[in-house]
């Protein structure tokens, strides 16, 4: 279980997070939704611990993030891998750190994801990139699989694969996914908890079907009327 | 299965490695060129050697200070610094691995270099010869028994490397205190690099004074040992060495516990 208790964080004047209290259950696949500069992909690199918090305390599994690492697989929203590397170097670059890479579905992702070992990272397309993240970060049986804007600039067809990949390889109880995006009518099928951010602070949050049937209303249209009532 | 400590050190450490190729293939290619052309086209220019295989062994010793910017920096610049804050190791790895590539990219350098003038003077200067010069230092009061040669050398070397770690060390700890704030970042990152420096030696006075003071002792011009003279760079070394280990753990404790994205 993840807990952020009183979190606020600020760069400079801009105030990403304003004492923040939020739980993100295990075992469930969670939306941190909203829009831009709402404090989504602050939240996902609090939990990861690479950033820390001003005021406030984030815990995993009861312990301070920094020392979870080892049970957390991260896929940032930039592309963070090395240009020089190949795919296969990537991969045995990651390899190398992390007790929980599964050599077999590794091989099986790589397959199904279309792509090949020897893809030199700085020469593939931006697609193939994303598709890349997603496959060094889901070939870890990690405990915690995080995710920063995974669809972002991504064609409609990418995204399906990338969907697809996720929901083949969910360990539904087992593995705790969070997944930070603005386009949510993309993975509105995907989570069963929702958290809605705007300006660093939570608008609405809950079970994602029990926000549906109550409101008799799509995610993407519960959003858009907890900002036009925020705003 | 377990991924042991020294595994995920030496990974860190062979893609440092990799990402200082060019570099270090500049350094052996630019040392290759310029003994081939001395040997076949400058064997009636031999006085000019000298100079330019002096700015060979400079490059080969000042670059991996130079690259040390290029090695942290790029991390930023490149966004992997992303990846490398979210593998599950500490800043003593991840600074510790790009320091043995430096050291080795140092070595690698130098070692090349040296070799490369050694031979060159040995072909191109046969005249008076490896026997004769020894007997004229041997007749100056020079010990110049083989062992006494490589002791002395080894330790003379040690010593330059242990001096390259330290400037590492202060580029490193200067660049990461550089990114603590978001603008500026490069003049923070030189004001305290010089700021440092200047600390360190202030610090380190005091024992640079006591090897003064033992040297004025056991070595005069009238008296000199080799023995006294490789303590005198033994002892040089271990204060070296100390300041290196305080500036890195400062390094490390700035990329631990303040480094963030």
């Amino acid at each position: 279980m993840i807990e952020f208790k009183n979190i606020s964080k600020s760069f400079g004047s801009t105030v990403a997070l304003d004492d923040v209290s939020l739980v993100f259950p295990r075992g469930k696949i969670i939306g941190l939704f909203g829009p831009n500069g709402a404090g989504k992909s602050t939240s996902i690199k609090l939990i990861m611990g690479l950033n820390r918090p001003d005021r406030g305390e984030v815990r995993v599994d009861g312990e301070n993030p920094q020392n979870k690492k080892q049970d957390m697989a991260y896929l940032p929203e930039i592309d963070h891998l090395y240009p020089w590397m190949n795919i296969a170097q990537a991969a045995d670059f990651t390899r190398t750190f992390y007790t929980d890479w599964d050599e077999t579905k590794y091989r099986e992702l790589i397959k199904f994801l279309n792509l090949q070992e020897d893809m030199k990272i700085s020469k593939i397309s931006k697609g193939q990139r994303a598709k890349t993240k997603l496959l060094l970060t889901v070939s870890r049986r990690a405990p915690y699989l995080l995710m920063d804007e995974p669809l972002s600039g991504i064609d409609i067809l990418t995204r399906e694969e990338i969907i697809n990949t996720l929901i083949r390889d969910y360990r539904e109880g087992e593995q705790t996914i969070i997944i930070s995006t603005h386009e949510i009518a993309e993975v509105e099928s995907l989570v069963d908890e929702v958290i809605f951010l705007d300006r660093g602070q939570i608008k609405l949050s809950g079970n994602a079907e029990d926000l549906r049937v109550k409101r008799n209303m799509s995610l993407v249209e519960l959003m858009k009327e907890a900002f036009r009532n925020a705003n | 299965m377990q991924t042991s400590s020294l595994k995920k050190f030496l990974k860190l450490y062979s893609k440092e490695i990799r990402e200082l190729r060019p570099e270090i293939l500049v350094v052996l290619i630019a040392t290759l060129v310029l003994d081939l052309l001395f040997y076949f086209k400058a064997r009636q220019f031999l006085g000019m050697i000298i100079g330019p295989s002096m700015m060979m062994l400079g490059l080969a010793a000042f670059l991996p200070f130079i690259s040390s910017f290029k090695l942290l920096g790029r991390e930023w610049n490149s966004n992997t610094i992303y990846l490398l804050l979210s593998l599950p190791v500490k800043g003593g790895s991840i600074l510790g691995s790009k320091l043995l590539a430096l050291l080795t990219q140092y070595l690698i350098g130098t070692v090349v270099v040296t070799t490369g003038g050694i031979t060159l003077a040995y072909l191109l200067f046969p005249e008076p010869g490896l026997a004769e010069t020894l007997r004229q230092a041997q007749a100056a009061g020079i010990d110049t028994r083989l062992q006494t040669i490589i002791s002395s050398g080894a330790l003379f070397y040690l010593m330059s490397l242990v001096g390259m770690a330290y400037v590492i060390a202060i580029s490193f700890f200067s660049q990461l205190l550089g990114k603590l704030v978001t603008r500026f970042s490069g003049l923070v990152t030189a004001i305290v690099f010089i700021a440092t420096f200047w600390l360190m030696n202030k610090l380190m006075t005091p024992l640079w004074q006591q090897l003064g003071k033992y040297t004025q002792l056991h070595m005069n011009q009238s008296n000199f040992s080799i023995v006294a003279f490789n303590q005198l760079v033994g002892m040089n070394t271990l204060i070296m060495l100390a300041g290196t280990i305080i500036v890195f753990i400062a390094a490390v404790l700035v990329y631990n516990h303040k480094i963030e994205l």
